[in-house]
């Protein structure tokens, strides 16, 4: 994986929204390399900017309230952020699709499935509109809706929310994309439905090599399949890597009280860690760490400089004054 | 043990008219027996749909059951006057999943947390010695009981919600998905919060949720639903080890950071089980006719 370019690279993403003179800083330095063949897991709690991340990667900010103070992403040696609108639609959903969250809002409740997926690959690919509707049935298939022209003519009313998530993907999938945004394809979903949607974007990574960032709130969800994680914390991304390692010598506090947080079956009658304070006001813009004021072991550095995202270990990116050190929370 | 709650055959039917006006019924929960034991911690689990809030709503007469019966600590609660029943709710409080919608944005906490304390008349220094105290009890500063509810974070307000089904001085506390909004590291404190509270004041708790790992990790009883119906009901350690029913072991293989179940032919059982319903994502739909 090491010999491969990325396919795409955020570098130091810093996004603000306005409002009211306020400035809100959503995004504080995200960086993120994505590999061919990989699942890249963005993992963080609600408000931390993993949709932001994903929203400015499709370039569907909303402007002009929002602006990009500085960073850059690369797909193919181009920067995305200086495309024109016009230019931009040729990739985004093109070639880097997207899954949203909540299948019911993203879907037309006007129009079929299949009409719906079959626009994505006449405006795109070019196709007639017979040819289309064959690639859509075999997508419909692909997703597992059934052979049948059931789901092809059905209104996303009609379907479950499972269904619904699985007819996203197939839009999403639809003209082959290298990259693939889920962002929380599984929140809205029971557990049963959600193994399943995990199941086909792990057997749509292997079968197509397309790179996916599975974005959600559960780390338990992005353990099950991702290889590669990012933890992001108010904003910026505080640690990276291989999932195992991770999950077994995470390098970063925040990381380790968020693990320890969550309730497990073997775990009984242990207490669940806790990470006190609050998290950071979007509106601040401290000049250290940005989890500094709920760390237990901050000391006065981690309030005065911002620690780098440095390599600790060959594929273990964290940043953290004392990654590494043998702190004991 | 000495059970606190039982259920007998309890059967709600929810009445209504499909869109071609023929009445239709739909068997929301179907013949659920459950015995809860005083001071424990019983856990439900089940998608959703599956009639676990129906259940919840049926036990504590807010949405009485079209049959069987309930009987909390001894009493059939079926057979009680509405005023006696009234009596009887004190005893048993509901915390719902969405503390945005449970919580009247135009009361102050202070005011929602004394209404059902001023409908059992106590006075006014005693009413807020009280709900200063319980404010305390789950984290929250007193001095913030004249905010409204808007000027809390979720987790907060979940907190004032717990709070407030206290004030009652309940013994039993229905949980429906109290931590379900919440992210992992507020939702941590939470869960610690109401094990200290079920320790500290001798409750009895219902538990539901579908996050299996929570309530395994909650709960000494776990009952899982299907469907209408409990399909399984163990202590918690064996349901997880253990599972003996085929929805329980697929919904056990389902969750993440699963796979300690100890028993063999598992995954074929459960390809078989995913293939007719849950592929699909069908909602049960054991519809009957009703004359």
């Amino acid at each position: 994986m090491e010999t491969t370019e990325p396919l795409i690279t955020v570098e130091n993403l810093r996004v603000v929204f306005s409002r009211e003179r306020k400035r809100a800083f959503a995004l504080r330095g995200i960086d993120i390399d994505l590999f061919k063949n990989e699942i890249h897991g963005l993992v963080g709690e609600s408000g931390s900017g993993k949709t932001v991340t994903a929203m400015s990667i499709m370039g569907l900010l909303p402007k002009p309230s929002s602006k990009i103070l500085s960073g850059s992403i690369r797909f193919e040696g181009n920067e995305l952020l200086r495309l024109s609108e016009e230019k931009l639609r040729a990739y985004r959903g093109r070639r880097i699709g997207m899954v949203f969250q909540e299948p019911s809002k993203f879907l037309n409740p006007a129009f079929t499935i299949g009409e719906q997926i079959r626009e994505t690959l006449i405006f795109h690919l070019g196709l007639g509109s017979r040819e289309a509707k064959a690639i859509v049935h075999e997508l419909i298939r692909q997703v597992g809706l059934g052979e049948d022209d059931r789901v092809f003519k059905a209104y996303p009313h009609e379907l479950s929310s499972g269904m619904k998530q699985r007819a996203m993907i197939a839009m999403a999938i639809s003209c082959k994309p290298e990259i693939l945004i889920a962002d929380e394809p599984t929140t809205s979903l029971d557990v049963t439905l959600q193994k399943q949607i995990l199941e086909l974007l792990k057997s749509l990574n292997n079968a197509h090599g397309m790179g996916v960032l599975l974005i959600s709130h559960d780390l338990a969800v992005i353990e099950q399949i991702a290889d590669y994680i990012s933890v992001i914390y108010a904003g910026k991304i505080v640690e990276n890597a291989v999932t195992e390692k991770l999950f077994k010598h995470p390098l970063h506090p925040y990381t380790r009280l968020l693990l320890n947080s969550i309730p497990r079956p073997t775990q009984r009658g242990k207490r669940l860690a806790t990470i006190s304070g609050q998290v950071l006001e979007p509106e601040d813009e401290p000049p250290g760490c940005v989890f500094a004021p709920r760390c237990p072991i901050a000391k006065s550095l981690c309030f005065e400089r911002s620690p780098e995202l440095l390599e600790h270990e060959k594929g273990h990116v964290g940043a953290c004054h004392f990654a590494g050190e043998p702190w004991n929370l | 043990m000495e059970s606190l709650i039982q259920c007998h055959d309890i059967i709600k039917i929810h009445r209504g008219r499909g869109l071609d006006g023929i009445k239709k019924g739909y068997r929301a929960v179907d013949k659920v027996s459950l015995d809860i034991e005083k001071g424990s911690n019983f856990g439900l689990v089940g998608e959703s749909g599956c009639g676990k809030t129906t259940l919840a709503k049926a036990i504590l007469y807010l949405d009485p059951p079209t049959s069987g019966e309930v009987i909390f600590d001894g009493v059939i609660l079926g057979s009680l006057k509405t005023r006696e029943l009234r009596a009887f709710r004190r005893r048993m409080q509901i915390v719902f999943q969405d503390p945005h919608s449970s919580l009247d944005p135009r009361m102050t906490i202070i005011d929602s947390l004394s209404e059902g304390l001023i409908n059992l008349g106590i006075e006014r220094i005693k009413r807020e010695k009280k709900i200063n105290r319980l404010l305390d009890l789950v984290g929250i500063s007193p001095s913030l009981g004249t905010r409204f509810p808007h000027e809390f974070s979720t987790g907060q307000r979940q907190r004032i919600v717990i709070a407030r089904a206290l004030t009652m001085d309940p013994e039993f506390l229905i949980l429906d998905e109290p931590v379900s909004n919440l992210d992992v590291s507020i939702q941590a404190q939470v869960v610690n919060l109401l094990l200290d509270l079920k320790k500290e004041l001798g409750l009895t708790y219902l538990f539901i949720s579908h996050d299996i790992n929570l309530v395994g990790y909650m709960c000494d009883t776990i009952a899982v639903m299907y469907k209408g119906r409990i399909v399984e009901q163990a202590p918690a350690e064996k349901l997880l080890k253990y599972p003996q029913d085929d929805y329980t072991r697929m919904l056990l293989s389902s969750i993440p950071g699963g796979g300690n179940i100890e028993s063999p032919c598992v995954l074929a059982e459960v390809n078989a089980l995913s293939d007719v319903s849950a592929s699909l994502g069908l909602r049960p739909d054991h519809e009957e006719g009703i004359k």
